[in-house]
């Protein structure tokens, strides 16, 4: 999902880019909790029965679901966050907070979409300025990045 | 602000599809291996209906005609096992992947990789259960439960069967998980639980049936497998184990697994039902408390399976009324699909008519479940034809008329095509009539005693043998009708809209028919109209 932020008023553009989540990690914790606690209460009782080999797949299985739902979770988490100011552009990666931050002029700054020779695999999107390059966007999908690196072009261009 | 867009902008720009049979072996795209999931479904729907052509043949009189014992019995038991876990379950699975990411505004399943191994591992694994026909001591013959130590007699074949039940668990479970982090992780905005589809709820009680399930199942046969081979005697008496307690295990996996088989029937039909009534569902909320009351009573009452083995009578009283109990949510259930028809606008496409027989007919089989359910009364039906005739009026005027109605309701959507409606309606009336006249019958041979799982029988079953076997073999032709509409209807047939149907409402029927390789890449925003049908 892209999202932009109110115009401020130095006339700079935020762009705030994110998975789309619908569930918070809080809540899919719980969830998970939930559900462990019912396979393995079964498990436990077959277990006290003598019945010890259903406890190792009940595990097996839980570890597979909480991966699967811990996978999906770390991924809808990323956030990456484009602010283009009079002369510059910013980019914050990060999840809680910001983890990395580039900087370029914004005069010098290229919005390329390079699209793999393969057409199973995704495009990546760069902001590309002074032989340093970075990809943004890359838990999009095809048409969400495309539409964003036409926004950033336009927004880009827009000031220069 | 958003860019979230409708479809209809990007769609169809950059519709990149692979090609080829890569597209098949590699797909990560949901609708492709929901696809491929509903064909395979189809032919082992075929290959189980082959093997009971085979029982019917040999049932049409009394004495031996056609096969020896031994391979009737296998053929009851690879029946059931090809049409549980290689027809329902994977069609209800092909069903789920085409339509969950369409209905909550998902791109695609949550994990597109493990998807794509869920569906590989099954034709694998039923290449193995079936290459058990070829084996010294021949395919599993002692029923599909498995039981032991009947079970643990049988030849070479024995192992394969244990790691294709493993195979089969492990590709459920995937699938399950697959279904869980997609429903609570990529909703679209504004779509919460009480927004969701009926489908989609009946899948998500499903995913949990089988994730609570099936490790019993991977456990009690692994058990098996050790008790053959390794020595251990959890089932074995001379041991100090006890038979009986592999029941009890199978069954506390085994009555779950009839509700994994019917809810996503459920909530097909409580899709089906409000489009054709041009109504919305009654009791929405009703349908959802209700599939999972069913779910967790499921739990509670595997033993009336196993009355005749004998039980204190608490244990009989107690699992007696659990099962009565289960009317009640189920009856929630069939009151709102009458009251959502009830001053309808009706109108009765091949979907609705698959759709109004399953009510109709899954009653049936409900009540015959009652009957069953009552510990003195099945004492006398056990292990008799009523039994069979029980389980498939569940099973097949239940479960696969479900798919049939889904199949019909959806194929505008996947195709682009409207099928053929004269013909489609041609296969419900030969179906539906056939379908009674093959299973009413096992009623009467049933409260008369005729047992079940053998190829011979007394002279004064015969009349209704032959009229049931007639009606099999009329029921097993119809379906090369139903193969014959799909086909046509991916040739040719006058083009579908979006909605499709009237009354269809829902993110899915927004869609263009068919849908872009790619769907909802931007999320869409879910508001009153295309909310829970």
């Amino acid at each position: 999902m892209i999202h932009e932020l109110k115009a401020a008023p130095d006339q700079r553009r935020t762009f705030v880019i994110a998975p789309n989540q619908s569930m918070s990690w809080k809540e899919l914790l719980l969830a998970y909790c939930a559900i462990s606690g019912v396979s393995l209460a079964i498990a436990g009782y077959f277990w006290v029965h003598g019945l010890t080999l259903v406890l190792p797949f009940s595990g097996l299985e839980l570890l597979a679901l909480g991966a699967a739902l811990y996978t999906t979770a770390w991924r809808g988490g990323a956030r990456e966050v484009i602010t283009i100011t009079d002369d510059s552009v910013h980019v914050e990666t990060g999840r809680t907070g910001p983890e990395q931050r580039h900087d370029f002029q914004r005069y010098w700054t290229r919005v390329v979409l390079r699209r793999h020779w393969n057409a199973w695999h995704p495009s990546r999107l760069l902001l590309c300025s002074r032989g340093v390059e970075i990809e943004v966007g890359r838990f999009l999908n095809e048409q969400e990045r495309r539409g964003l690196a036409e926004v950033l072009r336009s927004a880009i261009k827009q000031y220069a | 602000m958003s860019y979230g867009t409708t479809h209809e902008r990007h769609h169809d720009d950059h519709d990149h599809k692979p090609t080829g049979l890569g597209r098949w072996l590699f797909s990560t795209n949901h609708k492709d291996i929901g696809t491929m999931y509903l064909v395979f479904a189809l032919i082992m729907f075929f290959v189980g209906g082959a093997m009971a052509m085979v029982i019917r043949a040999e049932l049409f009189q009394p004495g031996l005609q056609y096969v020896d014992p031994q391979f009737f019995n296998a053929m009851t038991t690879m029946h059931a096992l090809v049409m549980i876990f290689g027809v329902i379950m994977p069609a209800g699975v092909g069903l789920a992947n085409w339509m969950v990411p369409m209905m909550i505004g998902a791109p695609d399943m949550a994990l597109p990789r493990m998807n794509n191994m869920s569906f590989w591992i099954l034709p694998f694994a039923f290449i193995m259960l079936l290459s058990t026909f070829f084996m010294e001591g021949g395919a599993p013959a002692g029923g599909w439960t498995m039981y032991p130590p009947l079970i643990t007699q049988l030849g070479d074949g024995f192992p394969f069967l244990i790691f294709t039940v493993h195979f089969l668990g492990v590709s459920s479970i995937m699938g399950a998980i697959n279904i869980i982090a997609t429903v609570f992780n990529m909703r679209a905005p504004g779509m919460g639980f009480m927004q969701l589809p009926l489908f989609v709820w009946t899948w998500i009680v499903t995913a949990f049936l089988l994730i609570a399930s099936m490790p019993v199942l991977a456990g009690a046969v692994t058990m098996l497998l050790t008790d053959k081979y390794f020595g251990t005697s959890f089932f074995v008496a001379a041991g100090g184990g006890d038979p009986v307690m592999f029941q009890h295990i199978f069954w506390f996996f085994g009555h779950p697994e009839v509700y994994i088989l019917i809810l996503p029937a459920f909530g097909i039909v409580s899709q089906i039902i409000p489009t054709f009534s041009r109504k919305p569902l009654f009791g929405y909320e009703s349908m959802v408390y209700a599939t999972a009351a069913i779910a967790f009573l499921s739990f509670f009452v595997w033993a009336h399976h196993m009355f005749t083995v004998g039980m204190p009578l608490a244990g009989e009283l107690f699992f007696m009324y659990a099962t009565m109990s289960i009317a009640v949510p189920t009856g929630v259930k069939v009151f709102n699909w009458i009251a959502t028809m009830w001053r309808g606008s009706m109108t009765f496409e091949t979907p609705m008519l698959f759709a109004l027989a399953f009510v109709i007919l899954f009653s049936i089989g409900g009540f015959s479940g009652l009957m069953l359910g009552i510990t003195p009364a099945d004492f006398q039906y056990h292990d008799t034809y009523f039994v069979v005739a029980h389980f498939h009026y569940v099973l097949v005027t239940g479960a696969i008329f479900a798919l049939m109605a889904g199949a019909y309701f959806w194929l505008p959507k996947w195709t682009g095509h409207m099928y053929d409606e004269k013909l489609g309606q041609l296969h419900f009336w030969l179906s539906t009539i056939s379908v009674n006249v093959l299973f009413f019958p096992q009623h009467f041979v049933g409260l008369a005693g005729m047992p079940r799982r053998i190829p011979d029988y007394a002279v004064q079953f015969t009349e209704w043998n032959m009229i049931s076997s007639i009606g099999g073999f009329a029921f097993g032709l119809s379906q090369l009708l139903f193969v014959w509409v799909v086909i046509k209807c991916i040739r040719e047939g006058k083009a579908a809209s979006e909605q499709v149907w009237e009354g269809a409402r829902g993110l899915e029927w927004t869609l263009p028919s068919p849908p872009p390789f790619h769907t909802f890449t931007v999320p869409p925003k879910v508001d009153a109209a295309t909310a829970h049908s």
